[in-house]
């Protein structure tokens, strides 16, 4: 039978209780915050401070209110606020005050994901219905009928949409869209720090395209956007609108005291150094908050592992009738179903929610009082996002973050102050990546001929221009750039995969479903025959890679082993772009070719198998960082061999933590004698061709990373350095050498 | 960065044309028979050519054509507009949409009192736009009818695309209306012929052509010729248009007199399409005359008796029907006609069963008809109470 009790109590309860705090690697608290208000500003018209009043809001937070004045004072800004602290209105009064004012005006909403932009709507529906007037907002994706999309683009003020639907459906036949074009006003950008890496990069040159042609039909409009937490907002901003932007980030909500705990799962076998399964401890922790009545978020990152935690959390309401108070959230239910689970949600009917991260972005589903985190969900971020789901404004609030056997996952347990200490991950990219930006001119030449001299956002246009006449996609005269193929360039190019040559991986554990995709690059280490490809938490074992057409066919397995390919990688240092002391910035070419593999067992990592790859090799131009290491601190070629594999080692799983990327983003190799300076060298390199600024912001941020490499070493309890600091099992004093290795480097940047 | 670029992007080879200067361009055009047309310091091509109206094309002469616009009574064909103003129109274009799709050629036949005059208009770069649509526009008037294929939607909104880039300078657009000879190849040849298209059309009624350019070479030949200025290199081009468009006047007498003909095996087709035209009393005396009516047409016919106030003569027909959606329509009788919930509330239970026992992949859909039958029969349920 289930008793409610509060969350202070439970914190009691944990705190008392030894299965539980004895796991606890680290209780970290942070102190409510009491609202802050101001009033509404004057520019907000009568009519829209009567609909406000009638939903209950007679004064704005802080952060609303220099958002509607900022905007009122035709600033274009970026708008930074925790999750859950009513930023919609953020941009909906402006925009609505507008509109109010100027019937004509036009304003385009940019959500993430077409799923987003559903889940939004509903709020600025309810608000131009309360205004009575003649406004309308359409949300335009695939799923528009057609029938609906002239309507649409002839009578849309607000015009709702994602990305890729911008990109492919909107630009491309913009003069179907003269009356938005030539009346936009504001462009809303929502979910801003989800515009990263290669996507992000994509998005940039998107809205070059967006401006030209709205510079076309003489509209310049301001951006109104809207971040989680991330360390460079204004920053991101400005690289992706190459605009001017004032930050808003004084939020005033509310907030209760929040307890985050990261738990450790115990040691089963001690000899293995195996834990207990983090999705059994995270159901655990989960039924104990369920059975205490105190309403929950549970986050795992995948869709398996969300069904497999809500299967096990559902035996808690085996007896109860009608609708199920715990349920699942995913990519996958249907949009109605959503709707039916925030809603519950908000009310409180529904007791526990099981999700992917599919509810860290902004549905509004309320505030619960607790957050169960199944594994590190990849970046601060991130973390911060989920955990702020759990926060009630006035009472206490719980967080606990359940570590899995992955290295990021234990580095993060053992080491919090990693995350606590430092500001969220900056969000990078680069809009000048040359594949993607000229991706983006093809589509923009294929909108509006270019005219010499013409700059593309803030890029110099002619070697390009001169480039694709020359391989005949332009045909110049008299000063005009004119597309002069029969192609639909924007039909070829996808914001999403990093690649255009993705390899697809199809499960024919059921159906041929396919669950995934990865670069071709990456494949090669990771999708050969016979590999154990990890997909969430599921095994896999590849049956057959089809390099040829781009399948891997793959089929579950549960093996207690995982496979490591060898990839023979040849690098060469194209262009020096900048040195400081042992570390250099630069392009460089990398052939690879996957030799062969091994068969690791899991927990003693032995070797108890292998066999040979037989792909051809590949070829990537890229940017990367590499350090000069001192062979003054190895007493043998042996031992500097070990150094490079260690620091490498450290610098591919820290740097990830930040860079805001994922750990596949990054590749790293070794060259005990670099070929261009006989010295051992570790680089590390974008992963996508042309690089997306991630080995750029290492570059940069290199001491930042070396100083964790350094505490990761130093603070490790082992004595000669074990898989977890150095990534391998040391001896003597190794450890010494690694840490003097990574002072002195340290040292010369 | 030129370096950067060819070691990051795989490209055709740059390959060197040799250019015909633009006076040595235009004698060339004029020299097959071409009028040099200006705008500014832009120029466009006119080409024309006269065929009396006795001249036979696919079997029919243009005079039979020009007959059948001013008598055709099936409301598919029927122009409101005198002869001259109706244009057999094709275009062809540099890809299949987007802004960046440019038309390079349009054309037309259009009667005049005595001949047929066939006119096309080369667009010899794509920076002259202005003068091609100044001239097109200027010549065909202000109210016009196209009769097309697939022009309905793919060329008048490519028209409409191209046209805004040089909306500032031309003149407006005219009001059109269309007779899109696609759709009614569709009511009339689908059941018989796999593909539809202008070529296939052509081929079924025994002029299958030749040596004409496969269309999606078009774009190509055009690329070239843009490169090079040479006009001999779109002649193919050219001349596959022509014969597009001559083909449509043919084709128009070609299908009113299929439709006029009467022939039984068009029986039911014709008059779903005359239902589809809104042709309400023409379409409900087609349906009276289908000799073995399917489903589709009983249902379709009482769906038309009802909205025509005729709800009494559609019951039969309904009751023959007997699917969930005729048994929908018995309910809603019953219940908002005859007050008679016991019926309907029986009617719904049909529909019901029928809805379960559907073995369909569309899950979604049954849902929704089960959702809302089951919607239906509670509310019936709480009337009856």
């Amino acid at each position: 039978m289930r008793k409610k009790r509060s969350v202070e109590e439970m914190i009691k309860t944990l705190k008392t209780d030894p299965s539980f705090s004895a796991n606890v690697t680290h209780w970290h608290t942070v102190e409510a915050q009491p609202a802050r208000y101001a009033a509404i500003p004057s520019s907000v018209p009568d009519d829209l401070v009567r609909v406000l009043n009638s939903r209950g809001i007679e004064q704005l937070y802080t952060h609303q209110a220099e958002a509607v004045e900022q905007t009122s004072r035709g600033n274009s800004t970026v708008i930074v606020t925790p999750t859950a602290s009513g930023k919609t209105l953020c941009y909906n009064l402006p925009v609505l005050s507008r509109m109010i004012e100027k019937p004509t005006a036009r304003a385009l909403y940019l959500y993430p994901t077409k799923a987003l932009a559903q889940d939004q709507n509903s709020d600025l529906m309810e608000m131009v219905e309360a205004l009575e007037g003649d406004l309308r907002c359409f949300t335009y994706d695939g799923d528009t009928s057609p029938a609906a999309r002239t309507k649409v683009r002839d009578a849309g003020n607000i015009v709702i949409t994602n990305p890729d639907m911008l990109h492919s459906g909107i630009l491309p036949h913009h003069t179907k869209w003269i009356r938005l074009f030539e009346n936009l006003e504001y462009i809303v950008v929502d979910e801003l720090h989800t515009y990263r890496g290669v996507f992000g990069s994509h998005v940039a040159n998107v809205f070059r395209r967006l401006k030209r042609i709205c510079a076309y039909y003489g509209s310049y409009p301001k951006w109104i956007m809207t971040s989680a937490t991330i360390a460079n907002p204004v920053e991101l901003a400005e690289l992706l609108t190459e605009e001017e932007v004032t930050l808003v980030n004084n939020n005033g909500a509310p907030q209760g005291r929040k307890h985050l705990i990261f738990y450790n799962p115990p040691v089963v076998n001690e000899a293995l150094g195996i834990r207990r399964s983090a999705t059994l401890e995270t159901k655990r922790i989960a039924s104990k908050l369920v059975e205490a009545d105190i309403q929950t978020i549970v986050f795992a990152r995948s869709r398996v592992r969300v069904e497999v935690l809500l299967t096990y959390l559902q035996e808690l309401t085996r007896r109860e009738l009608g609708p199920k108070s715990i349920v699942g959230y995913r990519g996958g239910y249907l949009p109605s179903e959503r709707r039916e689970i925030e809603r519950r949600l908000r009310n409180g009917e529904i007791k526990a929610v099981v999700s992917t991260n599919a509810l860290e972005l902004g549905v509004d589903i309320g505030q619960l009082e607790a957050c169960v985190l199944n594994g590190y969900p990849g970046t601060v971020a991130s973390l911060w996002q989920q955990a702020g789901r759990a926060g009630r404004r006035q009472s206490e609030s719980l967080v606990i973050f359940v570590a899995s056997s992955s290295s990021l996952d234990q580095l993060v347990v053992e080491q919090p102050d990693l995350i606590l200490e430092r500001s969220p991950e900056a969000a990078r990219l680069d809009p000048n990546n040359l594949i993607i930006l000229v991706d983006h001119m093809k589509c923009a030449a294929f909108e509006l001929p270019f005219q010499k001299g013409e700059r593309f956002g803030t890029v110099e246009t002619e070697d390009i221009l001169d480039f694709l006449t020359d391989a005949q996609i332009l045909h110049e005269r008299a000063n005009k750039y004119y597309w002069m193929t029969d192609a639909f360039p924007a039909h070829d190019i996808s914001l999403r995969t990093s690649d255009q040559e993705n390899v697809v991986i199809v499960d024919q554990t059921a159906k041929h479903q396919v669950i995934g995709e990865m670069d071709t690059f990456s494949a090669m280490t990771l999708l050969h025959d016979e590999a154990i490809y990890l997909h969430g938490a599921e095994q896999y074992q590849v049956e057959k890679l089809d390099f040829e057409e781009k399948k891997a066919y793959v089929r579950r397995v549960d093996v207690d082993y995982y496979t490591d390919a060898n990839l023979a990688v040849e690098l060469k240092v194209l262009e020096e772009n900048k040195t400081s002391g042992a570390k250099t910035f630069g392009e460089v070419s990398v052939i690879a070719m996957a030799t062969l593999f091994k068969k690791i067992k899991f927990g003693t990592h032995e070797n108890i198998g292998s066999g040979p790859i037989h792909l051809p090799e590949r070829e990537l131009h890229t940017t990367s960082t590499w350090f000069t290491l001192d062979d003054r601190f190895a007493y043998s070629e042996a031992d500097m061999e070990d150094q490079l594999e260690a620091v490498s080692d450290l610098l591919r799983r820290l740097a990830p933590l930040y860079l805001m990327c994922d750990t596949l983003d990054l590749f790293t190799t070794i060259q005990m004698k670099a070929t261009h300076t006989n010295k051992p060298t570790v680089y590390l390199y974008d992963r996508y061709p042309g690089g997306i600024g991630l080995s750029e912001a290492l570059f940069r941020d290199a001491a930042e990373i070396l100083d964790a490499a350094i505490r990761t070493v130093e603070d490790c309890p082992c004595v000669s350095g074990c898989p977890r600091c150095v990534g391998m099992i040391g001896y003597g004093d190794f450890k010494d050498q690694v840490v003097n290795q990574l002072t002195a480097l340290k040292g010369t940047i | 960065m030129k370096a950067k670029l060819s070691r990051l992007i795989k490209t055709n080879e740059p390959k060197q044309a040799t250019v015909t200067p633009d006076d040595a361009e235009q004698a060339k055009w004029i020299a097959r028979g071409g009028e040099i047309l200006t705008f500014e310091s832009e120029w466009c091509v006119r080409l024309k050519e006269i065929y009396p109206l006795e001249a036979t094309y696919h079997d029919f002469t243009f005079d039979a054509a020009k007959r059948a616009l001013g008598t055709a009574d099936h409301p598919f064909f029927t122009v409101d507009v005198p002869y001259d103003q109706v244009l057999f129109m094709d275009t062809e274009t540099t890809g299949l949409r987007g802004a960046g799709t440019s038309i390079f050629l349009i054309g037309f036949a259009r009667f005049k009192p005595d001949h047929l005059e066939m006119i096309q208009y080369v667009l010899p770069h794509p920076a002259f736009e202005t003068a091609f649509y100044y001239h097109f526009l200027n010549d065909i008037g202000d109210e016009i009818r196209f009769v097309t294929y697939n022009g309905k939607s793919f060329d008048w909104p490519q028209i409409k695309t191209r046209h805004t880039f040089v909306r500032t300078k031309v003149k407006a657009l005219p009001a059109v209306g269309h007779v899109d000879l696609l759709h009614a190849s569709r009511r009339l040849l689908k059941p018989t012929l796999e593909s539809v298209s202008l070529k296939a059309v052509e081929a079924h009624f025994g002029h299958a052509r030749t040596d004409d350019l496969p269309g999606f070479l078009a774009p190509m030949h055009y690329f070239q010729y843009v490169k090079e200025r040479d006009p001999d290199i779109l002649q193919p081009v050219i001349e596959h248009h022509h014969a597009d468009c001559l083909s449509l006047v043919s084709l128009y007498k070609r299908l009113c007199h299929l439709v006029e003909a009467d022939e039984p095996t068009f029986g039911e087709e014709r008059a779903h399409w005359l239902n589809d035209l809104g042709s309400t009393d023409e379409a409900l005396k087609q349906y009276e005359r289908i000799e073995q009516p399917t489903k589709r047409a009983k249902m379709r016919q009482a769906l038309l008796l009802k909205r025509t106030g005729r709800i009494v003569e559609a019951l039969p027909l309904f009751k023959e029907v007997g699917t969930t959606e005729a048994l929908v329509e018995l309910a809603k009788y019953a219940e908002h006609q005859q007050k008679d919930v016991v019926s309907a509330i029986r009617y719904t239970e049909q529909a019901i069963a029928i809805v379960e026992q559907q073995k369909t992949v569309l899950k979604q859909t049954v849902q929704k008809q089960q959702h809302a039958l089951n919607h239906r029969l509670a509310r019936l349920e709480r009337k009856r109470l």
